[in-house]
C-alpha cells in the first residue's frame, strides 16, 4: 500500500496519492503542519513508492530499492536538516567534516529504524548554504535510472535566507523527474519565494488514539502509553521520546504541574527548587515543560467552563483530582488568559530570553490570571 | 511521470503574455523600438508577478536575431537558448549564493570578455538585495562604467534593501500585486486551453487566495487539478483549501452572546471532523467579524464580501452587537490569528481563543474601560500587562474611502469620547487611522512594517505610539531599548526602511520617528514591584541583576 | 565466499578502484568495496555515488559468493603484507576473514544488497579508441571545461557522437575548445546521434587511469544517462551532467578573412614576459598585428608598469588590434599539439579562432578564445 507506513493524514494521503497515480506530481511539494504528525515520514514513504521496481502498485518491501531504503541510504534520497556550522568543512560549501559524516549517517539509521523519531542534529540550528550547493551539485548528475529523485528539505523554516534563495532556480525548474519535498510547521515560516513555487499539504495533528495506539504497538503498556499519548498532544516524535525514558516524561509533567503550583503558592523555597530544576532543562526542554503546562492551563479551562462534562475532553486525565482541586480553589481564575502568557513565555525564550527570568515573569502573570491582582 | 505545473508551462513567451505588468512592458516594448536600451534595469516587486519572467524576455528581445526587437521571435537559436536557460551570454545568476565580493569581483573580471555569439552579455541578478555591502559596492564600479556590450538586470522582492547608490544607476520598473480578477482570467484561460473544467465562482476563489501573486494561483489550479480532475466547482475549492461553511462562523460568533461553554467544544470538535485547519478557521473568524463591523453602517454594509441573504444576516445580527465588544473580539482574534501560526498546538489555541470569547464579559469592568475611554486614566491598571496590551478601547478605522483629515465623526456614544483629545488628533496627511488605532494595533503593524525582519520588529514593539505629526508617527521609547538600538533603528527609519512597509499598511506614505520617553517604560511597573515579591529578590539574588530604570 | 589468491594482484585490484571511496559522507556503505566472486573471477566495485569503478582480479576460486567490507582497512592491510598467498572467506556474520600463512584477520562487513548496483548493461552505443587517442582528445579538451556550478551543463565535457565524428566540446563562456575525431572504431551509425556530458571528475579518473596503467585501448559506451569507459583494466562507469549544452556551433565565427601565423613557443614565451606587466586582475595583454609581424603588449595603469616585445609572424590582413586574456591565452597555446599555430581573426570584438597547424592524424581542433574590450 502507499504510503503504508503513514499514520492519519487521510487527506493529505489522498492528495499526494492522486497526484502520483493522475500523474500530477509537481516537482515542489510543501508539508505543512504541527510538529510529529508525519511530514517526513510522508516524504519518506513517498520516495520509496516513486522508486520501487515493482512500480506504483506500492512499494513492495523486497526489491533493491525498498531494501535501500529500509536503511535511508538510497541514491535516489537526499535529506537536508539544519546542521550546526561546524558538521561542515567551511558553512559556504557542502563538505561534510568526519563527525558531521558520522552524525548524520547515525541520524539517518534511527530515522530509517523509526520514520515518527525525530531528526535532529544536535545543535543543528539552521539549514545552510553549503547543504544547497551540495544538493544542486547532486540535482546536476543525471541518475542512472528512469526513477524519480527525491530531496526532503526537512524544517525548511530553519533556511538560511541565502540558503533559501540559493535554492529558488531549483525549485523553479529541477532538472527531470527531480522532487523537493519542503517541510514546515506553518507556512508562513517559509520564505514567500520559497512557498510560492511549492504546492501545499497540510498535515493535520495526529489523534491522541492514534498516538496511542502507535505507542502501544511499540511496546508500551497500555497505561503508559495512554498517559504518553495525552502528555506529547499528538506529537508523535516526542511521544516517542518520552516512551524511550518514561522517567522524563514524569519529571517534565510534574515539573510543568508546579510551575503552576509554585506560581500561585509563592513560596520563596518551593519557587527555589523550581528554579532550580528549571535551569537545568536546555530551551527545548523548556519549551516541552511549558507546552504541557499549558495544556495543563487548558484542562483547567475546560473544567471550569464545562465541569463534569468535561472528563472526556481531558489531556490530563492522570491527575484528575489534582485538577478539580485547582478549578475548584480558584473559581474567578481566567484559565484562558494563563494559557496565553504561557504562550508568550514560550515565544520569549525561543526569542533567547533568560530562562529563569522568563519563568519568573510567567509565574507573575499566572498569578495574575488566576486571581486578577497583582502577587504582593 | 514527468509533470510540467502550470507555472512552468505557461510561463509567458512574450511581453503581451505578462499579466497585470502592462505599464512595465510597454515602456521596455517602447525602448527596444527606439533601441534605446539602458545597460541596467532593476525589477522590484512581490513574488510571483512575472520579474524573472520579464527579465528572461528582456533578455531574449535584446539578443534575438532579429532583434533588438520588441517582440522576441522565440524561433532564433538565441531565443530558445534564453529559454532553456543555455545561453553563454546570458547569465542568470541568484544573488543570494553569489552574495559575497569574492563573486562580484569575478563578475566584474568577466564582464570585459565580450558576448561569445550575440549582441550583448546580459546579467539577471535575482534576488539582487541579498548581496553584501562590498558586493554592492563592487558592483557599483561596474555599473559606473560599464562595458557597452553588457547589461543588467536586477530582480528584487526587497527593493528596500538595494542601496539608494545601485538604484540610481539603474532603470527601475516596479512590478505590481495583481488584483484577483486579474489571476482569476488568467486561470480561466489556462484552465480552458488544458480541458479542465472549473466554474467562475471556484477560480475567483482560488484568485483571492493567490494573494495578489500569479505562480501561486497557479500552484493552486494545478493543486485543485489534482484534488478535482472533473471539474473544479466552488464547493470543492472550499473543501480542498479548508474554507469553512458561514453556517459555523454564525455558531461561533453566537458564543459572544450565549456564553455557552460547550459550544466551543462543539464548534472546535466539528471543526476537526470536517478536517478544517483551526488557523484556517481563525483566520475565517476575522473576517467574519470584519464583516460585521461592515454591517453596522449601510454604506460600508455594500462591502460585504458574501451572498445577499448572508449579508442581511450580518446586518441583523450587527444590531445586536455594541461596536466595543466587536472591536474586542476582534483584537482578541488578532491577536491569536498571530500567534496560532507558531502554536505548537493550534487545535488547543483555537480552543481557547474561543473560550476568551464565549467569557469576554467575565473578565473585562466596563468600568474601567470606560474611564480608559474618557482619558481618565492614560493606562489604568494594565500595568501588569504592561507593554502587550495597547489599549483596548475607542478603536476605529475609519472607512477607507473618507480621505479627508477631518477629526473622527461621533459614532456611537461610547467611541465618541476617543475623539478629543489634547493635540490635534489625526495629522497624517491622508490619514485613514487615528492614533488610538494606531496603538490598538502596533504589534500588527509592526509585524506587517517590518515582514521577516523579526530583530527590529521586536524593538520596535517596545516603543509606543505617542502621536501623530506631519505625517510622521511618532513612537516613544523607555530604557528598555538600548540607545544603539534606538540608533538603529533612527538610521533605519531615516534611510527609508520602513517606507514600503509603512505604504503597505497604511496605503499611503507614512514615515516613523522615535524619541525618548523617559517617564514611558513598560518594564517600569513589574521593576517597581519587584522589591516585594520574594520570588523576584530570590532571582535577582541569582542573576545579579537589578530593576532596570 | 571463498577464495584464493596472492597479495600483489589483489593490492593493485584494490587500489585500482579504491581512489573513487569518499573520506567523509553520511551514506556509509559508499565507504566500502563490494566484491562479487563468480568462478575464478573476482569483481571489485567502489564508488562516490556519481561514478562507479570495476575491476576483476583472477583468483582461485573456492565458492561463488560476495562481500561488502570497508575499503580502508582492506587496503591498508594488504598494503602492509608481503608478497604472499592469501586465502580470504566471508564468515556467517558477513564479516571478511582474511588469512595468510601466520595470521588470521577479520573486517567486518555489511549486506551486500546495500550497495547500488552500477547499471549491469552496457549501453549499446560504443566507441573505440586507442588509449593514446583518448588521452590526446582529453588532453587537448578539459582545460576549458568551466567550474562554474550556476551553470551545470558547462561543467563536464561534452561527447557528442555526430555524422560518424566523435566531438568533444568544453566552454566556460570565455573560451571554447572543440575537436572532432574521425578514424576510429564504432559500432553506431553514421546516422545515429547521441551526445553526453562527462562531468570533470570522471574525466580525471579516467585520464589519471590511462597515464598511470599500461592501458592499450578503450571502449566508450555512451547513453543518455551514463557514460562507460572499459579499458579492459578498469570499467568506469559515470553518471552524466543534466541539462543541455549550449548551441556552440552557433558561436563559431564563420568567416574570420585574418590569418596569423606563429611559433608556439615563442610566442608563449613573449606572452609569459610581457604579461607580468599586465593588470592582474584581467590579465590583459594587447595583439598588435601588421603584415609580416605581430607585438604583444601589455600595461598596468595603476603600477605604471608596463611591457612589450616583438616576434616573428605572418599576417595577411588590414593591421589592428586585439586584446586577450593572458592566461587563456597561455593556457590554449600549451594545448596546441604542433609547434606552430594559426589563429583566424575578424574584428578587436569578435572571437579569434586559434588552430595548430599541423593537427594530429584524426583530429580537427579549434580552440575559439574571446576577446577582452579595449578602452
Amino acid at each position: 500500500m502507499p504510503l503504508e507506513r503513514l499514520i492519519d493524514q487521510s487527506r493529505a494521503r489522498i492528495l499526494i496519492e492522486r497526484m502520483v497515480q493522475d500523474s500530477r506530481l509537481p516537482h515542489a511539494l510543501l508539508f505543512w503542519g504541527p510538529a510529529g504528525s508525519g511530514k517526513s515520514v510522508a516524504a519518506i514513504e513517498l520516495a520509496r513508492w516513486l522508486n520501487c521496481r515493482e512500480g506504483l502498485a506500492g512499494p513492495c518491501g523486497q526489491c533493491n530499492s525498498c531494501i535501500q531504503f529500509k536503511s535511508l541510504e538510497h541514491p535516489h534520497f537526499s535529506y537536508i536538516l539544519p546542521l550546526p556550522g561546524k558538521a561542515l568543512v567551511n558553512s559556504e560549501e557542502g563538505e561534510l567534516t568526519e563527525a558531521g559524516a558520522s552524525e548524520l549517517s547515525n541520524i539517518f539509521a534511527r530515522k530509517a529504524e523509526e520514520p515518527y523519531g525525530s531528526a535532529v542534529y544536535p545543535g543543528g540550528q539552521y539549514i545552510l548554504i553549503g547543504q544547497i550547493r551540495a544538493l544542486l551539485q547532486w540535482a546536476s548528475k543525471r541518475s542512472f535510472e528512469d526513477l524519480p529523485r527525491v530531496a526532503l528539505i526537512d524544517r525548511a523554516d530553519r533556511l538560511r535566507e541565502e540558503a533559501g534563495n540559493a535554492l529558488l532556480k531549483l525549485l523553479e525548474e529541477p532538472p527531470p523527474n527531480f522532487i523537493l519535498v519542503l517541510t514546515a510547521q506553518s507556512q508562513e515560516d517559509i520564505l514567500p519565494t520559497l512557498r510560492s513555487r511549492c504546492q501545499a499539504v497540510e498535515f493535520d495533528r495526529l489523534r491522541t488514539e492514534s498516538v496511542e495506539r502507535f505507542l502501544t504497538r511499540h511496546g508500551q503498556q497500555e497505561t503508559d502509553a495512554r498517559r504518553l499519548s495525552r502528555l506529547c498532544g499528538g506529537d508523535l516524535s516526542r511521544g516517542l521520546n518520552f516512551a524511550s525514558q518514561p522517567q522524563v516524561a514524569d519529571e517534565f509533567h510534574e515539573l510543568a504541574i508546579n510551575i503552576v503550583r509554585h506560581s500561585l503558592g509563592r513560596n520563596p523555597i518551593e519557587f527555589d527548587a523550581l528554579l532550580e530544576q528549571w535551569n537545568h532543562l536546555g530551551l527545548a526542554d523548556q519549551l516541552i515543560v511549558l507546552e504541557i503546562t499549558a495544556t495543563w492551563l487548558r484542562d483547567a479551562a475546560v473544567l471550569q467552563a464545562l465541569g463534569p462534562q468535561a472528563v472526556k475532553r481531558l489531556m490530563h486525565l492522570d491527575r484528575l483530582e489534582l485538577l478539580e482541586k485547582f478549578v475548584v480553589n480558584c473559581p474567578e481564575a481566567d484559565f484562558a488568559a494563563a494559557v496565553a502568557k504561557v504562550d508568550e513565555a514560550c515565544q520569549h525564550l525561543e526569542g533567547n530570553a533568560l530562562a529563569p527570568l522568563t519563568l519568573l515573569v510567567l509565574s507573575r502573570e499566572l498569578y495574575r490570571a488566576v486571581y486578577h491582582r497583582k502577587p504582593v | 511521470m514527468s509533470f510540467l505545473v502550470t507555472a512552468r508551462k505557461w510561463r509567458p513567451q512574450t511581453f503581451e503574455q505578462v499579466v497585470g505588468q502592462e505599464g512595465a512592458a510597454r515602456t521596455l516594448q517602447n525602448a527596444l523600438r527606439a533601441g534605446r536600451i539602458a545597460h541596467a534595469f532593476i525589477f522590484a516587486g512581490p513574488r510571483g508577478v512575472g520579474k524573472t519572467t520579464t527579465a528572461r524576455l528582456l533578455a531574449k528581445a535584446i539578443n534575438c536575431i532579429k532583434g533588438p526587437t520588441p517582440e522576441p521571435c522565440n524561433q532564433c537559436v538565441s531565443c530558445q537558448e534564453i529559454a532553456e536557460g543555455r545561453s553563454l551570454d546570458v547569465l542568470e545568476i541568484d544573488g543570494a549564493s553569489n552574495r559575497g565580493v569574492g563573486e562580484i569581483r569575478n563578475l566584474r573580471e568577466n564582464i570585459r570578455f565580450n558576448p561569445v555569439g550575440s549582441r550583448k552579455r546580459i546579467y539577471i541578478i535575482d534576488e539582487v538585495h541579498m548581496l553584501t555591502i562590498e558586493a554592492f559596492n563592487a558592483l557599483l564600479k561596474t555599473l559606473e562604467e560599464p562595458p557597452e556590450h553588457a547589461i543588467f538586470i536586477f530582480a528584487t522582492t526587497e527593493m528596500n534593501r538595494v542601496p539608494a547608490t545601485i538604484l540610481s544607476r539603474c532603470q527601475r520598473f516596479d512590478f505590481r500585486r495583481l488584483t484577483a480578477p486579474e489571476i482569476a482570467g488568467q486561470l480561466r484561460h489556462i484552465a480552458d486551453h488544458e480541458g479542465l473544467k472549473a466554474d467562475d465562482e471556484a477560480l475567483g476563489l482560488l484568485a483571492r487566495r493567490a494573494d495578489g501573486a500569479m505562480r501561486d494561483g497557479q500552484s493552486l489550479l494545478d493543486q485543485m487539478a489534482t484534488f478535482a480532475p472533473e471539474g473544479i466547482t466552488a464547493e470543492q475549492v472550499r473543501t480542498a483549501l479548508g474554507i469553512v461553511p458561514e453556517d459555523l462562523y454564525f455558531r461561533a460568533s453566537d458564543l459572544v452572546f450565549g456564553r455557552d461553554m460547550a459550544v466551543v467544544f462543539e464548534i472546535v470538535d466539528e471543526i476537526d471532523t470536517r478536517g478544517h485547519s483551526p488557523r484556517e478557521f481563525l483566520r475565517g473568524l476575522c473576517d467574519h467579524f470584519i464583516n460585521f463591523l461592515k454591517a453596522r453602517d449601510a454604506k460600508s454594509a455594500a462591502f460585504i464580501e458574501a451572498p445577499l441573504d448572508v449579508a442581511k444576516r450580518y446586518q441583523e445580527v450587527a444590531r445586536k452587537l455594541e461596536l466595543n465588544d466587536l472591536l474586542r473580539v476582534l483584537a482578541i482574534l488578532q491577536e491569536a490569528f498571530t500567534d496560532i501560526r507558531r502554536h505548537p498546538n493550534p487545535r488547543l489555541k483555537l480552543e481557547l481563543t474561543l473560550l476568551r470569547l464565549a467569557s469576554l464579559e467575565h473578565t473585562e469592568q466596563i468600568e474601567e474601560l470606560l474611564a480608559n475611554l474618557r482619558g481618565e486614566n492614560p493606562q489604568p491598571s494594565r500595568g501588569f500587562q504592561g507593554n502587550q496590551t495597547p489599549p483596548r478601547s475607542g478603536i476605529k478605522p475609519k472607512p477607507a474611502a473618507e480621505s479627508t483629515p477631518k477629526p473622527l465623526e461621533p459614532e456611537s456614544k461610547t467611541t465618541a469620547a476617543t475623539a478629543p483629545t489634547p493635540r490635534p488628533a489625526v495629522a497624517i496627511s491622508t490619514a485613514t487611522w487615528d492614533l488610538d488605532y494606531i496603538r490598538q494595533y502596533w504589534h500588527q503593524i509592526v509585524d506587517q512594517v517590518c515582514e521577516g525582519r523579526g530583530v527590529l520588529a521586536c524593538q520596535l514593539k517596545l516603543g509606543r505610539p505617542e502621536r501623530l505629526e506631519e505625517g510622521f508617527i511618532v513612537t516613544s521609547f523607555g530604557s528598555d531599548l538600548h540607545d544603539l538600538q534606538l540608533e538603529r533603528l533612527q538610521k533605519v527609519a531615516v534611510s527609508g526602511g520602513f517606507d514600503q512597509g509603512l505604504q503597505t499598511a497604511f496605503g499611503s506614505p507614512v514615515r516613523l520617528r522615535f524619541e525618548r520617553h523617559a517617564a514611558f517604560s513598560p518594564q517600569e511597573t513589574t521593576a517597581s514591584t519587584q522589591e516585594a515579591d520574594p520570588l523576584d529578590q530570590e532571582v535577582m539574588r541569582r542573576l545579579g541583576a537589578r530593576p532596570i530604570g | 565466499m571463498k577464495f584464493k589468491v596472492s597479495q600483489e594482484p589483489l593490492l593493485q585490484g584494490v587500489s585500482k578502484v579504491s581512489g573513487v571511496v569518499p573520506s567523509r559522507t553520511p551514506l556509509t556503505f559508499l565507504y566500502n568495496i563490494h566484491a562479487v566472486l563468480s568462478g575464478n573471477e573476482l569483481k571489485l566495485t567502489a564508488s562516490d555515488g556519481d561514478v562507479f569503478l570495476i575491476t576483476t582480479v583472477a583468483v582461485e576460486g573456492l565458492e561463488d559468493g560476495s562481500v561488502l567490507v570497508p575499503a580502508r582497512p582492506l587496503q591498508d592491510l594488504l598494503r602492509e603484507l608481503p608478497t604472499t598467498e592469501l586465502s580470504l572467506e566471508t564468515s556467517p556474520e558477513q564479516h571478511l576473514v582474511v588469512n595468510t600463512s601466520k595470521g588470521q584477520f577479520v573486517i567486518p562487513g555489511e549486506e551486500p544488497s546495500k550497495f547500488p548496483p552500477a547499471p549491469a548493461e552496457r549501453p549499446p552505443q560504443q566507441l573505440s579508441f586507442s588509449a593514446d587517442d583518448l588521452k590526446s582528445i582529453l588532453d587537448q579538451t578539459t582545460f576549458a571545461v568551466s567550474h562554474d556550478e550556476l551553470r551545470p551543463a558547462l561543467t563536464g565535457l561534452l561527447m557528442q557522437f555526430r555524422s560518424g565524428e566523435m566531438r568533444a566540446v568544453a566552454t566556460d563562456g570565455h573560451r571554447l575548445v572543440k575537436l572532432v575525431k574521425t578514424g576510429f572504431q564504432t559500432s553506431v551509425t553514421a546516422e545515429a546521434e547521441v551526445e553526453v556530458i562527462v562531468p570533470l571528475k570522471t574525466l580525471s579518473l579516467l585520464t589519471r587511469h590511462l597515464s598511470g596503467d599500461d592501458v592499450a585501448k578503450v571502449d566508450v559506451y555512451l547513453a543518455s544517462n551514463r557514460v562507460v569507459f572499459d579499458t579492459e583494466k578498469l570499467i568506469i562507469t559515470s553518471k552524466v551532467v543534466e541539462g543541455r549544452f549550449p548551441a556552440y556551433d552557433a558561436v563559431i565565427p564563420k568567416d574570420n578573412p585574418q590569418l596569423l601565423k606563429a611559433d608556439v613557443e615563442r610566442l608563449s614565451s613573449a606572452v609569459k614576459r610581457v604579461s607580468i606587466f599586465a593588470n592582474q586582475i584581467n590579465r590583459l595583454v594587447v595583439m598588435q598585428l601588421n603584415p609580416g609581424s605581430m607585438k604583444i603588449l601589455a600595461e598596468d595603469p595603476d603600477s605604471g608598469r608596463r611591457g612589450q616585445e616583438e616576434i616573428e609572424a605572418t599576417f595577411d590582413g588590414e593591421p589592428f588590434e586585439i586584446g586577450y586574456n593572458a592566461a587563456y591565452l597561455l593556457e590554449a597555446l600549451r594545448h596546441v599539439p604542433c609547434q606552430e599555430m594559426e589563429m583566424m581573426l575578424g574584428s578587436p570584438t569578435a572571437a579569434g579562432i586559434l588552430k595548430p597547424a599541423k593537427p594530429r592524424e584524426g583530429e580537427d581542433l579549434i580552440m575559439l578564445l574571446m576577446p577582452i574590450r579595449l578602452h
